[in-house]
């Protein structure tokens, strides 16, 4: 078990939402994704980007950017969190199509937190 | 899932509520420069010309067009790099009753106050003063002067002057063998004129340019020479792909153990 001591960082949460972040990570390899947490912990997209931000700096979690194509509904790549966008023209991996507009493209961010965490 | 302009946004609404001294910032910043399509099209050509220079003899007429172009070439780079980054609502290059300066961008919007936020200006400073210098020599110190009495005199509204070159700039730190403990010529100019004004100066050489076509890549590179300029290492920096480490041996031998 992991600990996450907010110092303030977080403090735009209530005592229950950190309950609940606490709760989503108390197993093991769990997850997170910035609109998972935003419905469980009713807050705004932002604010949980913010929070999986945070895991990540403090070496809780390793960060992910999904990246999904046209092509399938799952994801069909990753870059490590903080490596800013593909560069286009990019090949999908899955079609193995040549990617010229970015529009083609969409993104989320995934934590993934290999030991469970305690929020305080 | 998000569209690249949707996540944009709620980046910017997540630094919002960071500190700056937050390493999160970092990671986050990377969504915020886009690099253009023509800017990988753009460093070929400038590195063909460039080529062709080093290989022509000096007294060949075409050379002295080629070295033109070299200067056009490097002050559309920088324009094209500026233009990839968020918040920017303003490019500007002209000469009016002042001296000419290469370009100017700013940005009067929510999100250029963001971007200023990670680049360390101040709301009242928050225009940037491009220079593009394609000489084969480093730039030297009457460079930095220029550059500075044109911020302090002409842009008192830039906090932030950017010199894109090929070589660096005379007094900066080359050999990473060797820890540079002096301040001399234009590396003077650029601590002083931080001391007395609090602006900032920073250079691009060849290899940081060659990096400018990766996205995410502008602010991380800015703000790591922001932070040398009050840090003074004596040490060039290392490549951006590669992690900074600066310690002496008994503390290196533990970032390198398992």
């Amino acid at each position: 078990m992991t600990s996450f001591k907010s110092g303030g960082k977080i403090s735009f949460l209530s005592q229950w939402q950190i309950n609940e972040l606490s709760r989503h990570f108390t197993e093991p390899d769990r997850t997170a994704m910035p609109h998972e947490l935003a419905i469980k912990l009713k807050i705004n997209y932002s604010d949980a980007l913010t929070i999986i931000s945070l895991l990540e700096t403090e070496g809780l979690s390793n960060n992910l950017l999904l990246i999904y194509h046209n092509c399938q509904e799952a994801p069909v790549d990753t870059l490590p969190f903080g490596a800013g966008f593909p560069n286009l023209p990019w090949k999908c991996p899955n079609c193995e199509v040549i990617v010229e507009d970015g529009r083609e493209l969409s993104y989320d961010l995934m934590a993934k937190a290999p030991e469970p965490i305690e929020f305080f | 899932m998000l569209s690249q302009e949707e996540l944009v946004e709620q980046v910017l609404g997540a630094l919002e509520k960071l500190d700056r001294d937050d390493p999160a910032t970092d990671k986050l910043a990377s969504y915020l420069y886009v690099a253009d399509k023509q800017l990988s099209k753009f460093i070929d050509d400038l590195n063909q010309t460039l080529d062709e220079i080093q290989k022509g003899k000096k007294t060949d007429s075409k050379i002295q067009s080629k070295r033109i172009l070299a200067g056009k070439l490097l002050e559309q780079i920088a324009y094209l790099s500026f233009r990839g980054l968020k918040g920017v609502s303003s490019l500007k290059s002209f000469q009016s009753a002042g001296p000419q300066y290469d370009l100017l961008i700013t940005g009067d919007n929510q999100n250029w106050i963001t971007i200023c936020k990670l680049l360390y200006l101040n709301t009242e400073s928050r225009d940037i003063v491009i220079e593009a210098k394609a000489k084969e020599s480093k730039i030297q110190d009457k460079d930095f002067a220029r550059l500075c009495n044109i911020m302090e005199l002409n842009l008192s509204g830039s906090g932030l002057g950017v010199f894109f070159t090929l070589n660096g700039a005379t007094g900066f730190p080359k050999d990473s063998s060797q820890r540079q403990r002096s301040l001399r010529d234009a590396k003077l100019r650029q601590v002083l004129f931080n001391a007395k004004t609090g602006k900032m100066i920073i250079v691009f050489d060849k290899e940081d340019i060659l990096s400018l076509a990766k996205n995410g890549c502008l602010i991380n590179l800015i703000t790591r020479k922001i932070r040398d300029l009050s840090e003074n290492t004596g040490l060039p920096l290392v490549p951006i792909t590669l992690e900074e480490v600066d310690l002496p041996e008994h503390l290196k031998a533990l970032h390198e153990s398992p």
